[in-house]
């Protein structure tokens, strides 16, 4: 019988508070105003976590909060890539800035760990988990002016960010969240990914994830991913994760999954007042329940996530809200499991 | 109105120099800030500047505060006439964001809470939580007023298109209803987006524009740009198996575009959309008839080479123009020959000509083609968007130039507007 339990993945949004202190260094961007900015996202940060414990979400992360977007900390710290103009990310009102790629790509250090609260999750005494955006993902969003091919780019980015989840590992990190867009929008978009794409999209995972053996999601978000999931199979993760918004849960239950899955069952592009927030555990537990059949009866983790990093489709209340839904929807089920 | 071939247009917004903001808002004005203005206005030769170069200079009396104001605006239609374009507004100095400035005067909504944009930037989002109710207001008629009395371009307002004013809201009146009828909450969530945005459409965008038709004087055509950021960004609406589950007959966007533009005399509707994956549009933008230019962003994501070639015009935006011939789509369409995202830099000259030369060679139709910026101009300094539309509009003539010599086309015929 599967086991549950619940996360929450990528950026999470900032508070009221924190946008007044970010708003407070952009009008005047003194020494002063930014020691209370940065004081203002580790307190932010900290009040996170803390919810999390209390809503019973593991693993926990750190919400990204300081983040500009979910690239720019490979974007703006990267050799061979410079900062670019902005993009619409995928369905929202938010925006990243294009990496253009101007050389090879790598790094002689680890670079989202100084992105990374880890004192402060370690200190949360939790298990925690890293996010970063695959590297097929940032190789597709990238404006090419080096490589012959995207696949060399997304390669070389693969090890990049390998040396990072080592770093991870070695901090304590447990799992990893690998957030991946692109495919399953494509497959809307009619610009489908032809075998031999989806063989070195899989290879690219593989690459990231050799050296530090973290236990890894990888999450199709913003597309559906129904026509993918075959080839999803042999890909080197322990879980597969799909928003649930996009990929039809009847989709999944037609398979037979030897991994886990990270079901983005909490339907998040929607705001919900206070009478359907009460309603909403027993649609996501409903949810999760058509995806039952896909777990194959065997001893595999679900985890309940939302169906896409909260940042940019939500205010600070109304993500916390939906994380406590979130949480009650693991209770119904851990009832009923 | 007629005018020439490829005719020129910024999309809506000027970067809000500080100066100039505060003039607006009848705020101090540095001694600094008051030399900068006076300056770019002498710059772009604004008439009557000694009369505002005393308001401004002893900004202090009610009387100066309204001159300095008018100064301000007057900069912003002079500043666009100055650079060469066809079609002028006020800059949109007086509105706060394209989001914020339509949905706070109209009833039904509610503050939610800051909604991260990118970087450091916020909006401050609103939920739908009672009937929308039009406030009389009037502040797009201010607005157009002042510009028809003082432009001596074709005048072209911007308006944010109902469908964007319901992606970026929260719904909590429509919705509430349909998610207790549907099972499938994606289902739900269709059917109570189509309900907001047509509701809008009807009792707030259609009365704007009605209240602006009767402002016009001496029967001179006004343009409407209906702006839609929001129009391809939710994927699903464009599925067919959706839209016929839901019962619709066309994506709740194009549905839109017809519910707002009924046939006004004197009123031209645009539409201006950014930033998206414009392949769904088509074939729907077919179905619809009553507008007259789609002006799509090109330049970013181009290659920032000269050439009339598919290998240097990459961006998405040439795509749809390529798609848009093979569907046999006859509008005008506004092809974005220069990026203005934040950092962006002025585009070569041959560039911008080339960009033209090529969207007219694909259309193999140069009077479907106008030069416009890919998008608003907010986020760039005064600075950048005067070099900006200097090669915006030297590209546009030498793109004239070049299609007379191959073609032996004649630019200086008037084409219609």
């Amino acid at each position: 019988m599967a086991s549950f339990g619940a996360c929450v993945i990528g950026k999470y949004p900032r508070s009221d508070q924190t946008w007044d202190a970010v708003k407070r260094h952009q009008t005047d961007p003194s020494p002063k105003t930014l020691s209370a900015l940065e004081e203002a996202n580790r307190d932010d940060s900290r009040a996170f976590i803390r919810l999390q414990k209390e809503q019973q979400m593991s693993p926990i992360i750190d919400g990204s909060l300081d983040w500009d977007d979910l690239l720019k900390p490979y974007t703006g710290s990267l050799e061979g890539v410079r900062v670019g103009g902005i993009e619409r990310w995928y369905e929202t009102n938010t925006f990243y800035y294009t990496p253009i790629i101007t050389g090879r790509v790598g790094s002689r250090e680890p670079i989202l760990l100084r992105y990374t609260r880890v004192a402060d999750l370690n200190s949360s005494q939790r298990p925690w988990a890293a996010s970063l955006v695959s590297p097929y993902t940032f190789s597709r969003l990238a404006k090419n002016h080096h490589y012959r091919s995207r696949d060399e780019l997304m390669f070389d980015l693969a090890e990049a960010q390998a040396e990072d989840l080592k770093a991870f590992k070695a901090e304590g990190c447990s799992q990893v969240h690998i957030l991946e867009p692109e495919p399953a929008v494509r497959e809307i978009l009619g610009l489908n990914l032809d075998k031999d794409e989806r063989h070195q999209w899989r290879e690219a995972i593989r690459t990231l994830l050799k050296k530090s053996n973290l236990t890894s999601g990888l999450f199709l978000c913003y597309g559906d991913a129904s026509t993918l999931i075959d080839d999803l199979l042999d890909f080197s993760v322990d879980y597969l994760g799909f928003d649930l918004a996009r990929t039809p849960a009847e989709s999944l239950a037609q398979h037979t999954f030897s991994k886990g899955l990270m079901l983005g069952a909490l339907y998040s592009d929607i705001s919900l007042q206070a009478d359907l927030l009460e309603e909403e555990p027993g649609r996501i537990a409903s949810l999760v329940r058509k995806v039952l059949p896909a777990s194959d009866g065997g001893s595999q983790k679900i985890y309940l996530t939302p169906n896409h990093e909260l940042s940019t489709v939500s205010t600070r209340g109304e993500a916390d809200q939906r994380l406590k839904s979130l949480s009650r929807a693991l209770r119904i089920l851990q009832g009923a499991s | 109105m007629p005018t020439r071939l490829f005719p020129t247009q910024e999309i809506g917004s000027l970067p809000r120099d500080r100066a100039f903001l505060n003039l607006i808002k009848r705020q101090p004005v540095t001694l600094e800030q008051k030399v900068s203005a006076l300056s770019w206005g002498q710059l772009i030769g604004i008439e009557d500047l000694p009369k505002y170069k005393q308001a401004v200079w002893n900004l202090s009396t009610g009387e100066d505060k309204e001159l300095a104001r008018e100064f301000g605006i007057l900069f912003a239609i002079r500043f666009i006439e100055h650079l060469g374009y066809d079609r002028v507004w006020n800059g949109e100095w007086p509105r706060t964001e394209m989001y914020d400035y339509d949905v706070e005067h109209v009833g039904g909504f509610r503050r939610l809470g800051w909604q991260e944009s990118y970087d450091g930037r916020r909006y401050m989002k609103r939920a739908l939580t009672a009937p929308i109710e039009y406030r009389d207001s009037e502040y797009y008629v201010e607005e157009y007023s002042f510009v028809q009395d003082h432009a001596k371009r074709q005048v072209k307002i911007p308006i944010t298109d109902p469908h964007t004013i319901q992606t970026w809201s929260a719904d909590h009146y429509h919705l509430p209803r349909y998610l207790t009828q549907e099972n499938d909450w994606i289902l739900a969530r269709l059917k109570a987006a189509r309900e907001f945005t047509l509701d809008y459409a009807r009792k707030i965008t259609v009365n704007h524009i009605r209240r602006i038709a009767k402002e016009r004087k001496d029967n001179t055509p006004v343009i409407i740009q209906l702006d839609g950021p929001a129009a391809v960004t939710q994927k699903n609406e464009y599925e067919r198996k959706l839209l016929k589950r839901a019962g619709f007959s066309l994506p709740i966007y194009v549905e839109m575009l017809n519910e707002t533009t009924p046939p006004i005399d004197g009123i031209n509707y645009h539409v201006h959309s950014c930033l998206n994956h414009y392949r769904l549009w088509l074939p729907y933008l077919l179905e619809v008839k009553s507008i007259e230019q789609f002006s799509i962003e090109t330049a970013n994501g181009d290659s920032d080479q000269p050439g009339t070639t598919e290998k240097e015009r990459i961006g998405r935006g040439f795509e749809f123009i390529r798609l848009a011939k093979e569907h046999g789509f006859k509008k005008r369409i506004g092809v974005g020959v220069a990026s203005t995202f934040e950092g962006a830099t002025p585009p070569k000259p041959e560039v911008v000509r080339d960009r033209i030369l090529y969207a007219a060679k694909v259309l193999e139709d140069p009077e479907q083609v106008v030069a416009t910026l890919d998008c608003g101009q907010r986020a760039l300094d005064l600075q950048t968007a005067h070099q900006i539309g200097i090669a915006v509009n030297l590209g546009a003539q030498m793109a004239r130039d070049a299609f007379e010599k191959m073609y032996g086309y004649d630019s200086a015929k008037a084409v219609s507007a």
